[in-house]
């Protein structure tokens, strides 16, 4: 279909003319620059091209090719007659970017700005580097197309389970309200992030793993792949959750908790019967969870339930929003305390105007009150500070926090050895 | 579910005795030799508009009082009408104004909240000092009109169990699935329905703009699910949706759209636009397209923005145009749906909109309405001249409804 009217990518390019450059290897490098891994604010479609025009001038059919791949790096394929100027190209590129950490920090760190190999013998690598690139970019394409693909919606099927129908849904609402889900509650942890990426927890969001209880319960059913239907079995999630908040012997709700629930759900017996069980304290260290389908498929009970809930000291969050929608829903105007936005690594792509708009969204909800989410990379948490949020959430967040806590134990452990050998100092005077 | 929220409509099921309005009245007349330090509080929860009117929300309104008349001399009446009475003796007006405070923020988008409180003009409280003769003697009436009211109600309530019947059980997964399978086979030609949205020229003349097709719900229901009521679950009446699409696609690839002298405008999910028979729709009417508006609704385009933006490239790119639908006055104070760049919004108007007519609120829908171009609004489910009114005092002039 539109395969086959589809440009190659730099990527591809790059793969066909390493392949080609094994008989022509002797005597030529390849130069590798990793302006991917700059901060996001300095590596906007303009820096890369500018980085680009100083190589530009050196190319020529016999002694240099360049190739700028999508993340922003550079390759450029040379023969080493003129390394001279490719060193000093290198040089002028870093100078753009010398209040960058990837190079005001390279010593400490050992992460390098860029790569030289000798084409002759590192050859291999040079294959291995490039391919690697390349199956990411069309991992990357992949996922973007795949929506209409039949052919991808059969390859989710048999992955992913069959699709669930009604009667499925009946079934598993049923075997939901009977059984103990404790062991599927998961809990991240929202955390202020600072430059020095330690820490500082926040809330925890409190949620029934649906991945872990699909893979449990219902191996064979994407609970997924009808919203509607998903929506309902929220509802009867919502319910256990609430049970098991209420029975604290369950599951440990220490500090401040968040966790997401239904309009309807906070306006039935069973949030009513919840709120009677729970101190007027612990009111004030929940975050209760909205999601902006939710509220605006019945916008009246939502202004009548947050109305409620914050009367009574919780506070009101608006979950998933994108770069799409953050600025059509007003968290202020809704009257939200908080606000989450879902990461995605298109954020750093989307140019200047997707920055600004970040920039003044955060502004205006207040950057305490801004959540980034899903963040499963450190590029998030860069991006992240760079317009200007300061607390996240995700598989990265919870990994600063194990490293965080290591850190600690190694901190305790090596004051521990200090005061005995200052002891052991003491004794022996 | 037997829950609090059905106790509010019950009241009136019991017996005259037991009538919450007697059992105030019966209260005014054991305190009429003793009024020293007694008064009362009516709140109007009646007057509130419909979509505000719900028994969960009144329920959880009254319960607001349960604390205090725990700890204090202060009884709560929750009336047939839904309105809420209190009779306190020597309660400090200090503990119990917090308490009224938070429940009219519980109704703080209503216009029946928009008064300063205690004012004049405020209709959502009245306060009666019982100890003074002319507020008891008013009171009281009131209580006995209430009472009368709420007697009335009881004796109509044979007609109200058969309203309930009329709407049905909910509809829960169980039905669904069978629903579902009556729905994908129902002989549905004589079940759909158009109804034509006009543009109002200067002179009071109106010249078509479309002619919407789409399948009348309560016919449906008479074939495929008689004693369900298909609206009680917002996600599950969706997934009908879903397939409610896919039948009303087929019918219009039916009727040769090219040879129709109007556009059309079909309501349709996200999902089915870009599933494999509306593509063959789409090809069969070709360059067709440009007749045809497809009607999204907000809720569906919220759920996935990813795919609302995907669906309107694709749907653009051959030629059709897109109209937000779902919204409602309320809804458009709370979003600017022009940011969503579609051809046509529809704004639903409603008779729970009646009396909405201050400034603030009309001056925000008003902005909206301008920002999204004029020319671009439809204001739908008009049936009265109100309504009209109510679009022409915006600017708008593209109507659609049972009103002409």
């Amino acid at each position: 279909m539109a395969d086959n009217q589809r440009l190659p990518s730099q990527e591809e390019l790059l793969v066909n003319y390493v392949h080609r450059l094994e008989k022509l290897k002797r005597g030529r490098s390849v130069l590798h620059v990793h302006l991917s891994a700059l901060r996001p604010f300095n590596r906007r479609e303009q820096h890369i091209r500018a980085a680009a025009s100083n190589l530009e001038n050196l190319i020529g059919a016999d002694t240099g090719q360049l190739f700028t791949l999508r993340n922003g790096d550079l390759f450029f394929v040379y023969k080493n007659s003129i390394k001279p100027e490719i060193e000093n190209a290198i040089q002028k590129i870093k100078f753009m970017f010398s209040d960058d950490p990837l190079i005001s920090d390279a010593t400490e760190h050992g992460a390098s700005f860029s790569t030289n190999y000798d084409a002759e013998t590192e050859y291999d690598r040079i294959l291995q580097q490039v391919q690697g690139l390349a199956k990411a970019e069309k991992r990357r394409e992949d996922q973007v197309k795949s929506r209409m693909d039949a052919r991808a919606s059969l390859k989710a099927k048999q992955q992913q389970g069959e699709p669930l129908t009604p009667d499925v849904l009946q079934r598993i609402e049923d075997a939901l309200s009977r059984a103990d889900l404790s062991n599927f509650v998961r809990r991240q942890f929202i955390c202020k992030i600072d430059q020095n990426l330690i820490p500082e927890q926040g809330f925890s969001e409190l949620f029934i793993s649906i991945q872990d209880l699909r893979e449990t319960m219902l191996p064979n059913v994407n609970l997924l792949s009808n919203r509607w239907l998903f929506q309902h079995l929220t509802q009867t999630l919502d319910r256990r959750m609430l049970s098991m908040l209420a029975k604290t012997d369950r599951i440990t709700i220490s500090g401040e908790i968040s966790f997401n629930i239904n309009v309807s759900t906070l306006l039935a017996p069973e949030f009513l019967a919840f709120d009677d069980n729970i101190t007027a304290s612990r009111r004030g260290a929940m975050v209760i969870e909205l999601q902006k389908e939710d509220i605006f498929s019945n916008l009246a009970s939502y202004l009548f339930a947050r109305e409620f809930v914050q009367a009574k000291g919780y506070r009101v969050l608006l979950d998933g929003l994108t770069v799409q929608t953050m600025d059509i829903i007003d968290m202020r105007r809704l009257g939200a305390d908080l606000a989450k936005i879902v990461w995605h690594p298109d954020m750093v792509d989307g140019g200047e105007s997707v920055h600004s708009r970040l920039k003044n969204f955060v502004t205006r909800c207040g950057a305490e009150n801004v959540v980034l989410i899903r963040c499963d990379a450190r590029e998030a948490v860069d991006f992240g500070h760079a317009v200007g949020i300061q607390h996240f959430q995700g598989r990265y967040i919870e990994s600063l926090i194990a490293e965080d806590g290591r850190r600690r134990d190694l901190m305790k452990l090596k004051r521990r050895i200090e005061r005995n050998e200052s002891e052991d100092v003491e004794t022996s005077m | 579910m037997a829950d609090r929220a059905a106790r509010a409509n019950d009241a009136f099921a019991t017996s005259p005795e037991r009538l919450e309005e007697n059992i105030l009245l019966a209260q005014m007349e054991r305190l009429r030799g003793h009024r020293g330090g007694q008064y009362a509080v009516h709140l109007h929860l009646s007057a509130l508009k419909p979509i505000n009117r719900q028994a969960h929300f009144i329920d959880i309104a009254s319960r607001s009082f349960e604390s205090l008349s725990a700890s204090q001399d202060c009884h709560v009446y929750r009336l047939a009408n839904l309105d809420i009475a209190l009779i306190c003796n020597n309660v400090p007006i200090d503990d119990l104004d917090p308490v009224i405070d938070k429940v009219r923020a519980l109704f703080g988008e209503d216009p029946l909240t928009a008064a300063e409180p205690g004012s004049f003009e405020d209709r959502f409280a009245t306060w009666y000092d019982l100890s003074n003769d002319e507020d008891y003697g008013t009171f009281h009436q009131i209580c006995e009109d209430l009472a009368a009211a709420a007697e009335a109600r009881r004796e109509q309530q044979v007609q109200d169990v058969k309203q309930q019947e009329m709407e049905g059980n909910p509809l829960t997964p169980v039905e669904l699935g069978t629903i579902n399978r009556k729905i994908l086979k129902v002989p549905l030609s004589d079940l759909v329905r158009d109804q034509v949205a006009v543009r109002v020229v200067p002179g009071g003349k109106s010249e078509i703009m479309f002619r919407e097709f789409y399948v009348s719900v309560s016919d449906l229901r008479d074939k495929v699910a008689p004693k369900i009521n298909l609206f009680s679950n917002p996600w599950l009446f969706q997934y009908l949706t879903e397939s409610l699409d896919r039948r009303i696609i087929a019918q219009m690839a039916q009727r040769e759209i090219g040879n129709m002298s109007e556009s059309v405008s079909l309501n349709l999910n996200i999902q089915s636009v870009l599933g494999r028979d509306f593509q063959m729709f789409a090809q069969q009417i070709g360059e067709h397209a440009n007749k045809v508006i497809i009607e999204l609704q907000i809720v569906d385009i919220f759920s996935d923005m990813n795919a609302y933006i995907f669906a309107c490239e694709k749907l653009r790119a051959v030629g059709f145009r897109i109209l937000i639908d779902g919204l409602n006055p309320l809804a458009v104070q709370f979003f600017d749906p022009s940011t969503l760049n579609p051809d046509f919004i529809k704004i639903a108007w409603g008779p729970e909109f009646v009396g909405d007519d201050q400034e603030r609120r009309a001056e925000e829908v008003r902005e909206i309405v301008e920002h999204a171009g004029r020319e671009r609004v439809i204001i739908a489910r008009v049936d009265t001249e109100e309504a009209v009114k109510w679009g022409f005092s915006l600017g708008v002039s593209h109507f659609q409804g049972y009103f002409h």
